[in-house]
């Protein structure tokens, strides 16, 4: 009888992990705020909701309770914007000084005698970011969940997102190994493999600029390093002037599949606030699933999904303003994923199928990358 | 009285898997015979009621149905007619008396959906009779292995059917119980003549039936009227064990040491 | 007649206890199925709600007048939701209920046959080779989970000698087996192709978040007649309690009933599992309670036992709606955690009743 219970009791603890596992999210949990506010809930911009019928006035205690507000008249914001743009124009950009050094997130100093030549790029975004420098002849593995560009295809795969094949990571005799989470890094390091750990970025893309011109320091592309940096930059700095004459603007629902949608700290959950989206989902931290009852209360005036069919053809949904307006949007929401440099695509590519034609205009200032 | 042959045996014989124990039986039972089968452990006595009962099928030979209500037994399925009474089978716990005894009713009726007053009836009759009526609601995990046969044996004699088998039904049965449970079978209250075979290793028996079988090794040994059957050459030769036959105060009895 | 008030008494004791004990299940059902379609993510008065169910029930719908938010919600969302949990619960307890009779196993539940596993397969592959669609107001993915529930019990009937011989050890042995070959295939799936998890993760431990009045009527209209078909064998299955010889000795067909059950059971599970994903432990609870409270035929025990089920499915779900609000969690998890005080309390009782 005993073991009975044992065995009962295993199988809770299995479920509580399921429940951690799913509870949280994969990456980093801290919570680091951008400094951008948004103000609360004004639409002047964008179509107008349909009356809702006169109800009894709602009691106050609860979070979610949804209330009709009246609405402001437009602010312009006077917040500063970030301009610093690495501007290196004038000086000849310096090689790369060896021995460098190169700090992780463990606080761990990660010494380059060397130009690294075999590197294993446990990391979508470092894939990416070692491609957008030239030097891919360098990457010998990477992960396999990793698929672009087309290319990495015939890159060894060593593990999938959060296991790793130590076996073949030693075969391949890597000189560096770039990782973005920490639980195998001291097997490698007692492995004798170089291991430089980097917390993703999850919540701030402003850092992608940095992470660029890091790479270019370890790979001494220093050049390249800065124009892909600065070009991604000035997007971004385009973007965010675009947006200081506009008040917030319509709210939004990001559905990344089955109605699990991103909180404001994350990646995307930034990048909504940057183009002055309201996401809905304000009140989660991390990916979670939302609840149907308060996407419908909380009306979205446009929905972000890649199942657009979904939401047009379910009863429940057919009163929402965004169905009704067939304001239901899909972008390539891969984009958005990656803290590489095609993520300043993604948000151009969200803000155009938002925002255009007004958009549009300041990116065609730019030199299409 | 004019017997029609009602169930025959021909040349049927049946082979144990993993062993080489063969029974062997070719006989015929007539309508209304009271027959009483014994013979020693393993000999194969539970084996041929199951042949009988249709649980076995032989290796070889047939057995057939005759005369019976004019239809062949192909037609008809063998539970119409038949019942058997197994000697030590599973018995659910979480049963109560009455409603183990009342699934008995299940094939007599038409309506196989649900009992009626009648099948009530039916049960609250048997238990009666049996004398376990003020136990109706226990459950099966409460009785004595004694009483759990005797439950056993309603839920076999409220199937009133024609030819009735019953294997060892009195084993854990105190005398006086296996004296009266005994005469249950034998006489039954049904207006048609009742075939019935019962095994038992209680010879003293013997007299109340008509017709003794005996069963050693898997062959049938010797087959006729108590009378001519039990003496104390044949139930020494039975069982290889010197057993007496004894008449007091004209009544037989069977004595063994 | 003597007789006669002893049947009266006996069929008082028998029947009337058990009638007033599923009216008793009832009321409580629709109490709670008030209260969950009072609770929820967003606060709705139960003056609203009231009207707007008289409004749906005795006014010509029109679309202009209807555009609420909370007439959506009330409507299209928790009460389909509530009718769901409630058919489901009814679904899994009565297969479980039917299991534990035929195979005579206290520890018998719809997914013995590998229903469970098979259904999960199913969703995974449908879900990896449609990744972005919704695994259930999508056609697709639901209908590889109803196929891979069939293939796992066709699967398991087939390994098992059961077309041979009378043996239920085999049939369970063969669903053991089954089972975990599904599992290990799921397991790989999951492993080598890289599908999106979080789907996956949600479907596999069960729930209701998604449901839709769609979801409602394809579990309501298969599983309507299925359990229909079990209850109208009561009498038969509970003969099947018997040794087998006697249920042959009464002129029952085992294999032949036994193998419609299992499909009649496994149609049901198989439909209500590929709408809304694994949901464990209430096929398994829901007969267990029932029987220990109040005995086990099945003339009573499948109707109290469906009670019982969707009283618990409805229950979790409320809770699974509000604990975490707006997050849900999903309902599998906690039928687990209540699943868990039930059989402790059975470890003991159960030693009564068969002591």
């Amino acid at each position: 009888m005993y073991k009975f219970i044992i065995k009962l009791f295993v199988v809770q603890i299995v479920f509580l992990l399921l429940i951690s596992c799913y509870a949280s999210t994969p990456l980093s949990t801290q919570n680091k705020s951008i400094p951008l506010n948004p103000t609360p809930p004004v639409n002047n911009s964008y179509k107008t909701k349909p009356a809702l019928m006169p109800s009894k006035p709602q009691s106050n205690k609860h979070v979610h309770e949804y209330k009709l507000t009246e609405p402001k008249q437009p602010k312009s914001a006077t917040k500063n914007i970030n301009t610093k743009i690495i501007n290196n124009n004038n000086k000849t950009v310096k090689e790369t000084s060896y021995p460098l050094i190169v700090t992780g997130t463990n606080n761990k100093n990660i010494t380059f005698e060397n130009t690294p030549n075999k590197i294993i790029a446990f990391d979508s975004a470092a894939v990416e970011i070692i491609y957008a420098l030239g030097e891919e002849d360098k990457i010998i593995g990477t992960h396999s969940y990793v698929n672009y560009p087309q290319n990495t295809k015939d890159i060894a795969k060593v593990g999938d997102a959060f296991n790793i094949n130590i076996e073949s990571v030693i075969n391949l005799e890597p000189d560096l190994f770039y990782i973005f989470f920490e639980q195998y890094v001291r097997q490698l390091e007692k492995n004798k493999i170089k291991v430089l750990y980097q917390q993703s970025l999850n919540d701030n893309f402003e850092s992608i600029p940095a992470r660029i011109l890091m790479w270019g320091q370890i790979l001494n592309k220093n050049q390249k390093a800065l124009d892909s940096a600065n070009l991604f930059q000035e997007r971004l700095n385009n973007i965010k002037i675009f947006f200081q004459n506009y008040s917030n603007g319509p709210t939004v629902f990001y559905d990344t599949g089955s109605l699990w949608t991103p909180g404001n700290n994350t990646l995307v959950g930034q990048t909504l606030n940057l183009l002055k989206l309201q996401n809905i989902a304000n009140d989660i931290s991390g990916y979670k699933q939302y609840s149907k009852e308060l996407i419908i209360q909380k009306d979205p005036q446009i929905i972000i999904t890649s199942s657009p069919d979904y939401f047009y053809n379910s009863t429940e949904f057919k009163n929402l303003t965004a169905v009704k307006n067939k304001r239901i949007i899909t972008t390539n929401q891969e984009l958005l994923s990656i803290a590489g440099p095609r993520f300043i695509n993604g948000i151009e590519e969200l803000g155009t199928a938002i925002y255009s034609p007004i958009f549009n205009k300041i990116l065609l200032s730019n030199i299409d990358k | 009285m004019d017997k029609k042959p009602h169930i025959s045996l021909n040349n049927t014989m049946l082979k144990f898997k993993n062993s080489s124990f063969k029974l062997f039986a070719n006989l015929t039972i007539n309508e209304g015979e009271k027959i009483l089968l014994i013979g020693p452990n393993g000999s194969g006595k539970s084996s041929l009621i199951q042949i009988i009962s249709g649980h076995i099928i032989p290796n070889k030979g047939q057995i057939l149905f005759h005369n019976f209500n004019k239809t062949n037994k192909q037609t008809k399925p063998l539970s119409e007619f038949i019942s058997y009474m197994p000697q030590s089978p599973y018995m659910p716990l979480h049963f109560d008396v009455f409603d183990f005894v009342i699934t008995g009713r299940f094939s007599n009726k038409k309506n196989k959906d649900i009992f009626s007053n009648n099948d009530f009836k039916q049960t609250i009759q048997v238990l009666k009779k049996i004398n376990l009526f003020n136990k109706w609601n226990s459950k099966l995990a409460h009785l004595s292995g004694g009483e759990k046969q005797l439950v056993l044996l309603s839920h076999n004699l409220i199937q009133k059917k024609h030819i009735q088998l019953f294997d060892e039904p009195t084993s854990n049965l105190d005398p006086f119980n296996q004296s009266e449970v005994m005469n249950l079978i034998l006489n039954s209250s049904l207006k048609k003549p009742v075939t019935t075979i019962v095994s038992t290793h209680n010879i003293n028996f013997a007299w109340k039936f008509n017709r003794i079988i005996m069963i050693k090794n898997g062959v049938i040994f010797k087959d006729g009227s108590p009378n001519k059957i039990i003496n104390s050459k044949n139930l020494s030769a039975l069982y290889e064990k010197d057993i007496k036959v004894k008449i007091i105060n004209n009544k037989h009895f069977v004595l063994t040491h | 007649m003597s007789t006669n008030t002893n049947i009266k008494e006996i069929i008082y004791i028998k029947s009337t206890k058990n009638f007033i004990s599923i009216m008793f299940l009832v009321l409580v059902l629709v109490f709670i199925f008030a209260l969950s379609v009072l609770l929820g993510p967003s606060k709705i008065s139960p003056f609203e709600i009231i009207r707007i169910i008289t409004f749906d029930i005795f006014t010509n719908k029109s679309e202009f007048i209807l555009s609420t938010a909370a007439y959506a919600i009330i409507i299209n969302l928790r009460i389909p939701r509530s009718l769901l949990a409630i058919i489901t619960g009814i679904v899994l307890s009565s297969s479980g209920s039917t299991y534990q009779a035929i195979f005579k196993n206290p520890l018998a539940d719809p997914y013995l046959l590998g229903v469970g596993t098979g259904a999960g397969l199913g969703a995974v592959i449908g879900l990896t080779i449609y990744p972005s669609n919704l695994p259930f107001a999508n056609f697709g993915a639901a209908l590889f989970a109803f196929g891979g529930g069939l293939l796992a019990v066709f699967l398991t009937y087939n390994l098992s000698n059961y077309s041979k011989n009378l043996n239920h050890l085999s049939l369970i042995l063969a669903g053991v087996a089954i089972t975990s070959i599904m599992g290990a295939f799921t397991t790989l799936i999951l492993i080598t192709q890289n599908p999106e998890i979080k789907p996956i993760l949600s479907w596999l431990l069960g729930g209701f978040s998604l449901a839709s009045w769609e979801h409602f009527n394809i579990v309501f209209l298969s599983g309507i007649p299925c359990v229909a078909l079990l209850y109208s064998q009561h009498n038969k299955i509970n003969i099947l309690n018997l040794d087998s010889k006697q249920v042959h000795s009464l002129g029952i067909n085992e294999k032949k009933t036994i193998t419609i059950l299992i499909i009649a059971s496994t149609l049901s599970s198989s439909i209500a599992v590929s709408q809304t994903g694994i949901i464990g432990f209430v096929g398994l609870v829901a007969p267990h309670i029932s029987r220990m409270a109040w005995g086990t035929n099945p003339k009573y025990l499948i109707p109290q036992a469906s009670l019982v089920g969707a009283i618990i499915l409805l229950s979790s779900d409320i809770l699974a709606k509000t604990i975490l609000s707006p997050t849900e969690i999903p309902v599998g998890l906690i039928t687990a955690f209540l699943g868990f005080p039930f059989f402790v309390q059975l470890l003991r009782k159960e030693g009564d009743i068969h002591g």
